[in-house]
């Protein structure tokens, strides 16, 4: 049986994502995926979808969607202030939508991120190497390897859940105010008073930041020649320190190797924190 | 050879000696081990394996019996091929630092440019991105300070001691010279072994 969702407001970088893209790093095909991929598999356990199924990842700003048909739907992460037909619904619940309504949403408060699972399997998402994550610049995955429009169709197979799960679900809201790495490989590039700044910063995000990487604002020292002979290999969590002294912290779509110092790395499950943090809002750097 | 291990959590970073074919031997690992190896990151003189699980990692005497066992010619018998590249140089801004800091004349740069010989020494950094070793000496610029946020799709650019290419838009922390005209598909591109000639043809843009 099919299912018919059409996006009527493209929200801000709405994106299907999934697990990711793995095994094909050597040739620099990045990882992309989930930018919270705690959040996001508890959306899909609530429909009942397989854990590492694709979903729509929102960030900041929510989607508007009209349901052609009956779905089971769950939102998590964010709160975006979501609707049903103008009535309010609750994060971390299975909600059952009728053919004809509408959810809606507006910006989030707390949070960045918000993922929104629909029951069923998608039919018509693009897959590129193994994934259905959205990779704009090379066009893969996704629906047509971009970002949501207005009036993208999205059409779900209902074979696997058409019921409404029952879990009981107490997510605890994840903690933003500090967040946990561990020494990278060239960490001692640092001097001794770098390292006490970026240890005792209130760092931000830079509205200049994307899900390749996260620019932080407050600096630590200038140092022109800290740069590497040569490019190095880096994964999401990764830390670079730029010559000018900028932090920036590479994310899911991130490159597969770089040629700045990697003074820290940001563990996976700290990621899914640290990429839950809006611009602007203050957190400070620790080590694990 | 291996000169370091580094195991960190259920990844393993290897120094190799400067001489080691780093590229190859990644794609050695990742074809032999594939069950236990999730992604192989390749660099220069350093490769990332990323193991699905923390129990699956080799230990430090087996890569270096496998690396013994590559050497011994497994990929040896590769052919080089070669992919003719027409691009145009441009008098960008970036180019002109590397003018002044090189202290070289934009004759000089081009003749330099165009009588030197490249090779496809890996793929990295981006999807289509190539690392072509022969850039001439004085024509090495380390990377910028902090990033340019945009370079457009095919842009020819130098970082360190590489001639890189982009084949998509993205950040680039390297200096963008050129752009160009006739690069082949992602597909294309990924069928390119290492070693591959790449023999350009340079038109000056003013």
């Amino acid at each position: 049986m099919r299912l018919k969702i059409e996006i009527l407001h493209k929200g801000m970088l709405s994106s299907i994502q999934d697990i990711g893209r793995f095994g094909y790093k050597h040739l620099a095909i990045p990882q992309s995926g989930w930018m919270d991929k705690r959040s996001a598999q508890i959306a899909n356990i609530l429909v009942a979808n397989e854990i590492d199924s694709p979903n729509i990842e929102m960030t900041m700003q929510s989607v508007s969607m009209l349901f052609h048909d009956t779905a089971s739907i769950a939102i998590t992460g964010a709160d975006m202030k979501f609707k049903i037909d103008e009535i309010p619904i609750e994060l971390n619940k299975t909600y059952s939508v009728s053919a004809g309504s509408k959810l809606t949403g507006t910006y989030a408060k707390e949070g960045f991120r918000s993922y929104l699972a629909i029951g069923g399997t998608p039919v018509n998402y693009l897959k590129s190497y193994d994934s259905y994550s959205t990779y704009p610049y090379c066009h893969f995955g996704g629906l047509n390897g971009t970002y949501l429009e207005q009036g993208d169709i999205l059409i779900f197979d209902r074979s696997i859940s058409e019921s409404l799960i029952d879990i009981n679900t107490e997510i605890s809201p994840l903690d933003t105010d500090r967040i946990f790495l561990i020494e990278g490989p060239e960490f001692n590039m640092l001097s001794d008073t770098d390292k006490q700044i970026l240890l005792n910063t209130k760092f931000k995000i830079s509205a200049n930041s994307n899900r390749m990487g996260a620019r932080l604002e407050g600096l630590v020292s200038r140092n022109e020649s800290r740069t590497l002979d040569n490019s190095v290999p880096v994964t999401p969590g990764t830390i670079q320190c730029l010559p000018n002294g900028q932090l920036v912290v590479l994310l899911q779509d991130a490159q597969t190797t770089g040629g700045y110092p990697r003074v820290g790395i940001i563990t996976p499950n700290e990621l899914n924190k640290f990429n839950q943090i809006r611009p602007g809002k203050t957190f400070n750097l620790s080590f694990s | 050879m291996i000169e370091k291990y580094s195991p960190l959590v259920s990844r393993v970073s290897l120094d190799l000696s400067p001489e080691s074919n780093c590229y190859d031997f990644s794609l050695f690992l990742k074809s032999v081990h594939s069950n236990e190896l999730l992604d192989v990151i390749p660099s220069k003189n350093e490769i990332l394996l990323c193991y699905k699980q923390e129990r699956d990692m080799l230990s430090k005497e087996f890569l270096q019996n496998a690396y013994h066992l590559f050497t011994k010619g497994v990929l040896a018998s590769k052919n080089p091929d070669t992919l003719n590249l027409k691009a145009t140089i441009k008098s960008t801004e970036d180019l002109k630092l590397i003018l002044n800091s090189n202290q070289l004349s934009l004759d000089d740069f081009i003749n330099q440019l165009s009588t030197a010989s490249f090779k496809l020494d890996m793929f990295g950094f981006i999807p289509g991105f190539m690392y072509l070793d022969g850039l001439p000496k004085e024509l090495h610029m380390p990377r910028k300070s902090s990033p340019a946020y945009n370079c457009p799709a095919n842009s020819l650019a130098i970082g360190g001691q590489y001639l890189g290419v982009y084949k998509y838009p993205s950040p680039a922390g390297w200096f963008i010279i050129g752009q160009i005209l006739n690069l082949p598909s992602l597909e294309k591109l990924h069928t390119l072994n290492r070693g591959t000639k790449i023999v350009f043809e340079f038109i000056y843009e003013a």
